[in-house]
């Protein structure tokens, strides 16, 4: 599924829900596993973790931060897993964009701090990074 | 999870966010680093050599410093070392000045320093002294006076040259920039003094000559107050689990817990092992709890590798085994309800001894607040006045202050005497005593339906001193990020509602231009200044134009020269034509006189439209007001007053009747010349004005009276919007004729 343009800086979640071979949602085996290609490779590769499985059997969601390694461009996710002792393979594939933004992530809280001939700006992002600005301005 | 910052008197800005070890900033240089030092854990190893002056017992402690001079606590003590080349009885000494010693074949050589003791009857024998031999068998005491006829029992031992230190433990921190090793004086062991204070951080084997006189000059450093507190050992690491602090009568203080649910576990009974799906644990998890969904016990985390996310449990998990279950960490329930304190004026020196604990009421701190002489301690219910003189653990008092509370520490604000909090029923001024006074009351349906709670830790608020206003920005229902401002005049009273086109993460105040000024921080990696201009500084080419062609995601205008920096990030709205009203988008992307954008339109502007570069949309609603019914023949009318612009720019007006949540449509087209400045156009809603008509002055006359008992509209609200850009929209009044008292809000 095509999940659109996406900016960076920002997280992408890609939902999903594990089925078996009867295509009937089903708890996999173990975590599925997440890669993502760019035009050139795998990019990177992670776990996914379970979401709303009080709910939903099944249901996954992977949570990527479009930070610098995922930079502008255009990406292929695949979703893979296993059910029935491995009997069965699944995999669900998404396609997203990347277009120009920060990659630090959303800023959640910040503070300016002023001293005599000096400003700076201490934030926080989503990414969990902080970042320091020396002097801003108008 | 969200930071928290906090500003030292000294400078130094320290950050909590309950998950790591909080951080320390001097502002001055680039590097944030771990607040406190952490102790040296292995013991120096204290041995002597040489003949010389050194006599005595002595016991050595090892700690490491920063580059700021911070220091750690204290190693575990050395074990003891008696200081003696050589020993030997006293078998008499004489009652006189000085004192004699006689002690067969001794040894000694003119000018040693021996340390005698057990003297009796002749106590002057006893104590530290130079020498001078006089046979074999006797020499006298530099220095001594007999105090009597000598009994017995005294010993003596000769002074050694070298104390060396070995084992002294190498720091595994980056930020250690010395190490200090500290010994006693003879006799004593409670004030220990710098003996060895090196920058080299690598060596494990230092070396020190000082006699205990030369030792008291050094840096003192005493294990106790008078009181006996512990003074050496008061520089222990802020605890990494508490995520909010404040800074208040010469003390930081951290409370509130965070708890970590993101990803998911895998856990298998019987094993002490638990994988983690998507975490991102750090290491100090180790001693909190582990809670799965499902599970009957909560299990102690030992220890945490971060690198493959695995937990290691004091004992074997007793649940079924689940390869991904739901699952929460915490700190263990015992912390819950603890309030931990720095120092006086060391706010990296973080005691363990140094908490209290208020009581169990069932709730949930949130928030610290500093105000006047208290610190209000902020539950999402309840707030406590906490107040101490000089130590809290002896002279400090936690009361209920209030029943009411905040949702966090970012939703409340100090204006005037009074601070502003949002709690889940709503917004209260809260002046510090028992009384509250809930300001929100107008919009109360607000906080019941309208916004989603789920996301309130990342709700957050700012005070505008200029204004009078306070802006709480939150996420209405439907929405997972701050993108709408519930705003408050505290002088007059009001409320409305602001919305922006990306999500608003952060906000504080500052000074720009030496003038107060508040600071937002917007779409990633973007801050801006609230109330100044939208295009953040890029104020050149065009900024407002005639769209000649779109795609779903783009805009382009073939006039335009747009500015080649400093638009990426700005709003895009359109202000007529097709596409107008819809949310502004972000302009992601400048390629030639095409704007790339964030998201689709809704509906595709074609080249009717024109779009304003910086845009950004405001709104204004009225509350309800009933038309005036009677024999009176009244007339109905709108009427505004306004500062004209000097660049294009319209507004819209529209009416919605009886509690309509849809504007009234007009029926026919009528100039802006005919109809006083307010055009309609048949099938719109608007009434559109134009903004630099020069007098200032907007009307138009409505629908005509109605008698009491005709049925026909009874209730009558204004609407006001436009797209707001480098000029402000400054409105003077909106006058209605025709109606009677205010309906309601």
């Amino acid at each position: 599924m095509y999940q659109g343009r996406q900016q960076q800086g920002t997280w992408l979640s890609l939902v999903f829900q594990a089925r078996n071979g009867s295509g009937v949602p089903t708890s996999p085996d173990a975590a599925p596993t997440l890669d993502v290609y760019s035009g050139t490779g795998k990019v990177l590769t992670q776990k996914v973790s379970a979401l709303g499985r009080q709910v939903l059997t099944g249901l996954f969601c992977a949570t990527l931060l479009l930070d610098s390694t995922l930079p502008e461009g255009k990406y292929r996710a695949t979703l893979r897993w296993t059910t029935g002792s491995g009997s069965y393979s699944g995999m669900a594939l998404a396609t997203f964009e990347v277009v120009p933004g920060a990659s630090v992530g959303r800023c959640v809280s910040m503070k300016l701090i002023e001293r005599p001939g000096l400003r700076q700006l201490l934030r926080q992002h989503d990414s969990g990074t902080l970042q320091k600005n020396r002097g801003p301005r108008t | 999870m969200i930071d928290s910052f906090s500003e030292a008197p000294n400078g130094l800005v320290l950050i909590a966010d309950g998950l790591n070890r909080p951080s320390r900033w001097d502002v001055l240089t680039s590097a944030v680093e771990p607040a406190g030092m952490i102790l040296p854990t292995v013991a120096p190893a204290l041995g002597g050599s040489g003949v010389g002056a050194i006599v005595g017992t002595y016991y050595g402690y090892l700690r490491f410093l920063d580059r700021f001079g911070q220091v750690s606590d204290l190693s575990p003590i050395s074990g003891s070392l008696s200081a003696s080349a050589s020993t030997g009885t006293v078998e008499s000494a004489t009652n006189a000045a000085p004192i004699v010693v006689t002690s067969t074949a001794h040894g000694l050589t003119t000018g040693k320093t021996v340390f005698i003791s057990g003297g009796a009857g002749n106590t002057g024998v006893n104590g530290t002294f130079v020498v001078t031999v006089l046979t074999a068998d006797t020499f006298s005491l530099n220095s001594s006076a007999g105090t009597g006829a000598y009994i017995g029992g005294a010993t003596w031992s000769a002074g050694i040259l070298t104390i060396t230190y070995t084992s002294v433990q190498i720091p595994t921190e980056a930020k250690v920039t010395r190490r200090q090793l500290l010994r006693n004086t003879n006799g004593q062991a409670q004030v220990f003094y710098v003996d060895v204070d090196t920058t080299d951080i690598s060596g494990s084997t230092f070396t020190s000559t000082k006699i205990d006189s030369a030792l008291q000059s050094q840096t003192a450093v005493p294990l106790f107050d008078d009181n006996g507190r512990v003074l050496a050992n008061a520089h222990g690491i802020p605890p990494s689990h508490k995520s909010v602090l404040a800074h208040h009568l010469d003390r930081m203080f951290l409370a509130a817990e965070v708890t970590y649910a993101t990803g998911s576990v895998s856990v298998t009974n019987s094993s002490t092992s638990v994988q983690g799906i998507g975490t991102s644990w750090p290491s100090t998890f180790a001693g909190r709890a582990l809670w799965v969904v499902g599970a009957t016990a909560r299990y102690e985390i030992a220890s945490v590798n971060t690198t493959t996310q695995v937990i290691a449990l004091t004992s074997a998990y007793q649940g079924s085994t689940d390869p991904f279950a739901d699952y929460a960490i915490r700190a263990q329930p015992g912390e819950r309800r603890l309030l931990y304190y720095s120092e006086a004026s060391q706010p990296e020196s973080w005691p363990a001894i140094n908490a209290l604990s208020l009581q169990e009421d069932g709730d949930e701190i949130t928030g610290l607040m500093p105000k006047g002489s208290f610190l209000y301690i902020l539950e999402r219910r309840h707030i406590y006045r906490f107040t101490f003189q000089s130590d809290p653990s002896q002279d400090g008092y936690v009361f209920l202050s209030a029943n009411r509370g905040c949702v966090n520490n970012r939703c409340w604000v100090l204006a005037d005497d009074a601070a502003y909090c949002l709690d889940e029923q709503g917004v209260h001024a809260f002046s510090g005593g028992a009384d509250v006074e809930s300001v929100s009351v107008v919009i109360q349906d607000l906080f019941q339906k309208g916004i989603n709670w789920q996301a309130k830790d990342l709700f957050h608020a700012v005070h505008d001193p200029g204004l009078n206003l306070v802006r709480w920005y939150v996420c209405l229902t439907g929405t997972y990020v701050p993108r709408h401002a519930l705003c408050y005049d505290y002088r007059l009273k009001r409320w409305w509602l602001e919305e922006h086109a990306f999500a608003i993460g952060a906000s504080c105040n500052g000074t720009m231009n030496q003038r107060p000024a508040i600071l937002l921080a917007g779409g990633p990696g973007h801050a801006y200044q609230a109330s100044a201009q939208a295009l953040d500084g890029a104020n050149a080419g065009t900024l407002r134009g005639q769209v000649t062609s779109s795609t779903p995601t783009s805009l382009s205008d073939a006039r335009a020269q747009f500015a080649a920096t400093g638009l990426l990030g700005a709003p895009v709205a359109i202000v007529s034509g097709r596409g107008k009203g819809q949310s502004p988008r972000i302009i992601t992307k400048v390629t030639g006189t095409r704007l790339s954008l964030d998201r689709p339109w809704a509906i595709q502007p074609d080249a009717t439209s024109m779009y304003q570069l910086g845009g950004i949309q405001w709104k204004y609603r009225s509350g309800w007001f009933r038309f005036s019914e009677g024999d009176d023949e009244l007339t109905r009318r709108v009427e505004l007053a306004f500062t004209p612009t000097h660049g294009p720019a319209s507004l819209d007006l529209e009416l919605y009747l009886d509690r309509s949540e849809s504007a009234l449509v007009w029926g026919s087209d009528l100039s802006s010349a005919d109809a006083g400045g307010l055009a309609s156009v048949a099938g719109d809603t608007a009434l559109v004005g134009d903004l630099t008509k020069s007098t200032g002055f907007l009307q138009r006359r409505l629908d005509g009276h109605r008698e009491l008992y005709v049925d026909g509209p009874r209730f009558v609200q204004v609407g006001l919007s436009g797209v707001g850009h480098q000029e402000d929209v400054v409105i003077h009044h909106v006058i209605l004729d025709g109606v009677v008292a205010k309906g309601d809000g």
